[in-house]
Formats: C-alpha cells, sequence, structure tokens
C-alpha cells in the first residue's frame, strides 16, 4: 500500500538546516572579505592623502612664487592648491610669513575620492641669491671710457631708499691688465673718472662649468628665479599699477626705485634675457642679467646688479646704475662709456635686489613637522 | 485501515543515511567556523600590521640623527628604540627677552601633538644668526624652568612665555622673530610580555625624577620575536652609530590572538616599514 500524502521524513528539515547553514557560513565570509576590502581601501586612501599633503609641501617650494610670496606681511597668509599628477589626490595649503626670512607651509592632502585627509607642514627660510661684488664695474676686453663718465665705487645709498649705514668701499672698475700700473682702458683718466678704494684694480672672474663665477649664484639659478625672461629687442622699463597694485606680470614693470613706497617699490624682479638687450630710457630694480649685449641709453636708470655676458655700450644722455655692474664680454668686443654716464657702487641696492629675488627653501635641518 | 511502520531495515538505513548527513552538515560547519574565527584573526593581524605603519611613520620620520645638537637617537638596537621624540613647535611672535631668559611664542601659531610641559620637554630653538647667511643657521638646546600665559604678543594676542636655561646672551641674539620653537621627549619603543605571555609593542616616556613610565601597548599581540629595527646609513650600508642612520627598518610580526592549548596555531602576517629620516641634514 502507497503511504499516504501527510506522511514526512526528516530530510527536509536536514536540507533546511543545511542550506541555512552554509547561508550563514557564505554570508560571514562575504562580510568579512568585503570589511577587509574596506578597511584596505581606506587604508590606501590614508596612503593618497599622506602623499598628497607631503607634495602639498613641495608645492610652493618647488616653484616660489617670489612676487607674491616674498611680499607678505609678518602675519599674513597666501593659499595654494593643485592636484597630484597621476590623479591619485589632491591639496590645498598656505604659506605664512612668521618672520623676516622665515615662513611655515601648511598642506592638507585630500585622497582621490576626497574622503580621507592628511596634513603636513615645514618651515621654509628665503635663501636669497648670493653674488659676490667685487667693484663697482667688473669689466674685461678693450674698453673706451668717456671725459664726461662718473665710476664712483664708495657705498651709497639710492635716494628715498630705507638703508642700514654704509659700507666700505670698493674700487670704481675691475679689470684685467697686462701691467697694474698702467690704466687698461683709453679716453677718461682714472684720477678724473674714477673714486673709489682703491681707485681701479687688476683683476677678472673666471669661466667655470656653470658659466660666468659669480661667486655663488650660477646663471641658472638665476633663470630659475626670474619673474621675466625677455627674448632681447628694446624696452624701455616703467613702474605700472592698477588702483595702487603693482602689475608684476608686465615685462616692462621692473619695480619703482624712484617712488620706494609706492606700489612696485617693493618689487624687485629677476629679469633674464636671453638675446641683445637695448634699453633706451626708462627706470627699474632688481636683478638684471643679459645672455648678450646690453645697450642703454637716454638716461635709463636702474638700481641693482646688472650682469652682462656679452659686451656693454652706454650711450646718449647719462644713464645710471646704482648698485653694481658686471660685464664678462665673452666676445672680447670693443666697449664704450659715453655721455654722462654714472655708475655707482651701494651694498644697499645690491642686498635688497637679491633678497628680492630669494626663494623659500627648506631649513638645512628640522624642516619637516607633523601637523596635528 | 491498518497503517504500516517502518520496518527495522528502513529504520537501520534511515538512521545511518541521516547520521551520514548530519555528519557532513556538521563537518562543514565546523569547518567553516574555523575559517571563521582564523579569518578574524587574520583581519586582526592586519589592522595591526597597518596600525604599526602608520605609528613608525609618524613617529620616526621626523627625526635628526645627525644634527648640531647631537642625534635624536639616543639608544638603538635590534628590539628597541630610544630616541628625542617631537611633540609641539611653537614659533617667536618677538625677539627674545635676554635679560629675564625668556622667549614668546604666539600661542594659536602652533604644531602640536600636546602642549609643552615643564619637566617633561627639552626645548631646541631656532638661530638664524646672520639673517643675510644661510650656513650659520643653528638649533640652540635648551632647558625649560617654567612656563606662562598671557596676552604676550603684539597687539596683545595670547602668547605664551618659556623661561629658557642654558643659553647665552650671543646665542639669544641670533634669534629673531618667528624662529621656531620645538619640543622634545625622551621616548622609548620595546617589545615587552604581558603576563599571559603574548608579546607587545610597548611605548614608554621618561620623566625626570620618576625615570621611565610603565609601559604603554601600542600594537599587538607580535610573535615572541615579532620588532626588529635595522638601521641604514644615506649609501645604503648598515649604520653601526646613531648619527648615520639616514633610514630605519622596521619588521614587525604579528600574531593573532589564539588562546594557548588551542589545536590549531595562531595566525601570522609580518610587514617591513622603511622610515626615512626627514628632518636629517641636508645639502644648503
Amino acid at each position: 500500500m502507497a503511504r499516504g500524502h501527510g506522511e514526512s521524513g526528516a530530510v527536509l528539515a536536514l536540507v533546511v538546516f543545511a542550506l541555512f547553514v552554509l547561508g550563514v557560513l557564505s554570508g560571514t565570509a562575504y562580510l568579512l572579505s568585503y570589511g577587509e576590502q574596506r578597511v584596505s581601501r581606506k587604508f590606501v586612501r590614508f596612503l593618497q592623502a599622506s602623499a598628497a599633503a607631503d607634495a602639498g609641501v613641495y608645492a610652493p617650494l618647488s616653484k616660489w612664487n617670489a612676487e607674491l610670496y616674498n611680499r607678505l606681511e609678518l602675519g599674513s597668509s597666501a593659499t595654494f592648491a593643485g592636484d597630484l599628477a597621476d590623479g591619485t589626490g589632491a591639496y590645498a595649503g598656505s604659506v605664512t610669513r612668521l618672520g623676516a626670512r622665515l615662513f611655515i607651509v601648511a598642506a592638507e592632502g585630500t585622497s582621490a575620492d576626497e574622503e580621507v585627509r592628511q596634513r603636513a607642514g615645514a618651515i621654509f627660510r628665503l635663501q636669497s641669491l648670493r653674488i659676490t661684488v667685487n667693484a663697482a664695474l667688473e669689466i674685461s676686453g678693450p674698453l673706451d671710457i668717456g671725459q664726461s663718465v662718473r665710476i664712483d665705487g664708495i657705498d651709497r645709498s639710492p635716494f628715498a631708499w630705507t638703508c642700514p649705514p654704509a659700507g666700505p668701499a670698493k674700487p670704481a672698475v675691475r679689470c684685467p691688465a697686462a701691467n697694474p700700473n698702467v690704466q687698461p682702458w683709453s679716453g677718461c683718466d682714472a684720477s678724473r673718472c674714477l673714486v673709489g678704494s682703491p681707485v681701479w684694480e687688476s683683476g677678472t672672474r673666471t669661466v667655470g662649468p656653470t658659466g660666468l663665477d659669480l661667486g655663488g649664484a650660477t646663471l641658472a639659478d638665476l633663470r630659475a628665479v626670474a619673474a621675466h625672461i625677455l627674448q632681447g629687442g628694446t624696452l624701455r622699463p616703467q613702474a605700472s599699477d592698477a588702483n595702487g597694485i603693482c602689475v608684476t606680470a608686465d615685462n616692462s614693470n621692473w619695480g619703482d626705485p624712484i617712488n620706494p613706497r609706492g606700489a612696485c617699490g617693493d618689487h624687485f624682479p629677476t629679469v633674464y634675457s636671453v638675446g641683445d638687450l637695448h634699453v633706451r630710457s626708462g627706470y627699474g630694480q632688481g636683478t638684471l642679467v643679459v645672455d648678450g649685449d646690453l645697450t642703454v641709453a637716454d638716461g635709463f636708470r636702474y638700481f641693482g646688479v646688472v650682469v652682462v655676458l656679452g659686451s656693454f655700450k652706454s650711450t646718449g644722455v647719462g644713464s645710471q646704475i646704482t648698485g653694481a655692474l658686471i660685464v664678462a664680454n665673452q666676445d672680447y668686443e670693443p666697449q664704450t662709456l659715453e655721455g654722462m654716464t654714472r655708475i655707482r657702487y651701494s651694498n644697499c641696492a645690491v642686498t635688497r635686489s637679491l633678497a628680492g629675488s630669494g626663494r623659500g627653501v627648506l631649513l638645512r635641518e628640522r624642516s619637516w613637522l607633523d601637523l596635528y | 485501515m491498518r497503517v504500516r511502520g517502518f520496518t527495522l531495515v528502513e529504520l537501520l538505513v534511515s538512521m545511518f543515511l541521516s547520521s551520514i548527513a548530519i555528519l557532513a552538515i556538521g563537518s562543514v560547519f565546523l569547518t567553516g567556523l574555523r575559517s571563521y574565527t582564523r579569518q578574524i584573526e587574520q583581519v586582526q593581524v592586519r589592522a595591526n600590521l597597518r596600525l604599526a605603519l602608520a605609528t613608525f611613520t609618524r613617529e620616526l620620520r621626523g627625526l635628526n640623527s645627525g644634527g648640531q645638537v647631537g642625534s635624536d637617537i639616543v639608544e638603538m638596537n635590534r628590539s628597541s628604540l630610544t630616541y628625542r621624540a617631537h611633540r609641539s613647535t611653537y614659533f617667536l611672535c618677538t625677539v627674545p627677552n635676554h635679560s629675564a631668559s625668556t622667549v614668546t611664542v604666539w600661542q594659536d601659531q602652533q604644531a602640536s601633538l600636546r602642549q609643552i610641559e615643564v619637566g617633561r620637554d627639552s626645548l631646541l630653538l631656532f638661530a638664524e644668526n646672520v639673517e643675510a647667511d644661510h650656513d650659520d643657521n643653528l638649533w640652540l638646546a635648551a632647558g625649560l624652568t617654567s612656563v606662562s600665559t598671557g596676552r604676550f604678543c603684539p597687539g596683545g594676542t595670547p602668547g605664551i612665555r618659556f623661561f629658557v636655561q642654558g643659553l647665552s646672551d650671543m646665542e639669544l641674539g641670533g634669534v629673531y622673530r618667528g624662529a621656531a620653537v620645538r619640543g622634545f621627549q625622551l621616548t622609548k619603543i620595546r617589545l615587552y610580555t604581558d603576563a599571559e605571555g603574548r608579546s607587545w609593542v610597548g611605548l614608554q616616556e621618561l620623566r625626570p625624577g620618576t625615570g621611565w613610565t610603565i609601559t604603554q601597548p601600542v600594537l599587538g599581540p607580535v610573535a615572541r620575536r615579532g620588532l626588529r629595527f635595522d638601521y641604514y646609513r644615506s649609501d645604503g650600508d648598515f649604520a653601526n652609530q646613531p648619527a648615520e642612520v639616514a633610514r630605519i627598518s622596521i619588521k614587525v610580526v604579528g600574531v593573532g590572538d589564539t588562546p594557548a592549548g588551542a589545536s590549531t596555531s595562531p595566525v601570522r602576517d609580518s610587514l617591513t616599514i622603511h622610515v626615512a629620516l626627514r628632518n636629517n641634514p641636508r645639502q644648503s
């Protein structure tokens, strides 16, 4: 006789129980692996955010914005932000001026999905380029100095500038001389056109693997910090501002030495010309480097350091350079200083000009900070 | 109608089949349970290793092994490391007061894990000396005798005044506004064993007068020799002296928290971390 429909065994219950156990086990395994995966992802994000924060600290260091950071008031800040090139994170931070030469950089890095944030910081120091100045004019090659030219090695501060007391005088001219008792240029006699201590001296700058020896900074350093890189040509520089704010992006704006309390009074750009440069009148301050010949004319006034790798010529109504002029004259061409040209040594103009082109560097040790 | 029962043979066969099914299911269940437990252990061990990576990186990367005021690494060996740990950084809001031997810092401009404490921390003070010169920058070591707070900074803003000792007038003369003051505490990371015989990585701090604090667990449990430090110079060779260290390698072997006497051996996993000392002296 067949069994009735109401009869049942234990198999169904066992199968249901087995399925339940297997379900619980697989669910738990899934949850565990999912949890582990989430924690791992979170940790990867933590590492991304940490790397982004470190990159953020380096960001202002690698592209030091001298026009912005060097002019920060004590205690004031400037912000910056950027993305990592590989898309693994982003950073944002600030540069705060703590003292005359000290800054703190604080950066917050975020992971690619912006879920994790980490902070890092460092203390920076403003390091100015160093150029050793040996005389008001350092020059080599055939030179003709006109009768009305004046070259002065006595340390003097530019008019209306705030400067420390004057330092010792330098020679008016330093140039190579076959006989140290015979002036190696034609034209004006040293006793009439030159003032200095001594009036002139024999010497020349060497050229090493990094180019002309400037006593610290290399030409590459100068080019790296240049606010304006020119292709040469003719220019009439002058300060420009818009509503009282100095227009530093203007290639013709080389600062305002005439009005040091004006909008561009603290603007000391490094200008690097990669070709021959003709400057006709106008004015400027900072550091001017010409990888070619420099011709100044018609009353051009410049305060700071001028480095010319080619030859230098001054013509027309007297131009003035206050600070120092270094002419390498690598092509050994004839050079003339004519008209009422004035070249005056000024330690203050040299120091302030070089400081204006300073850039932030990490302290030599103990620069990095953990921010909490 | 009479309903037939099971025959003895049917009953025996069904009992046999049922027991096989129950054993199979039980076996799967137990295996799954063991696997679950080991996975939990594995997760814990990996979490520990991640913690080690985060902790050691943050704690050790700020060291300076070859500084002007001696190495931050005080004692180094395979199983422990004693070092000057950076705990706080402040910045001067005015130039130091030479006659009172005080330096005043901004209260709201700091990077500190905790506030500086007299008797617990030593100080390093940044001296620029000749401002235009990068080569004469120095860190000066100073003792801290007392601390007071008030509106000491320019404009009446909140400041903290540190009374320092061990610095001459000439040294303080090279310290300018904005200079950093960093607080350090002598700290030791080491392996230790608890009452149950399990090994842990712990941290101790030196308190003058009372000596080393009791060890605080940082991470664990770890294997019996589950913490190993190796020290490298910048050229990649092993460093023999603290002043030579440019990189520290830390190997952590984590173990699961399996009770003693368990049938299975505990889960083990390891991680080696390399931490470069980024506050070491650099070429200017």
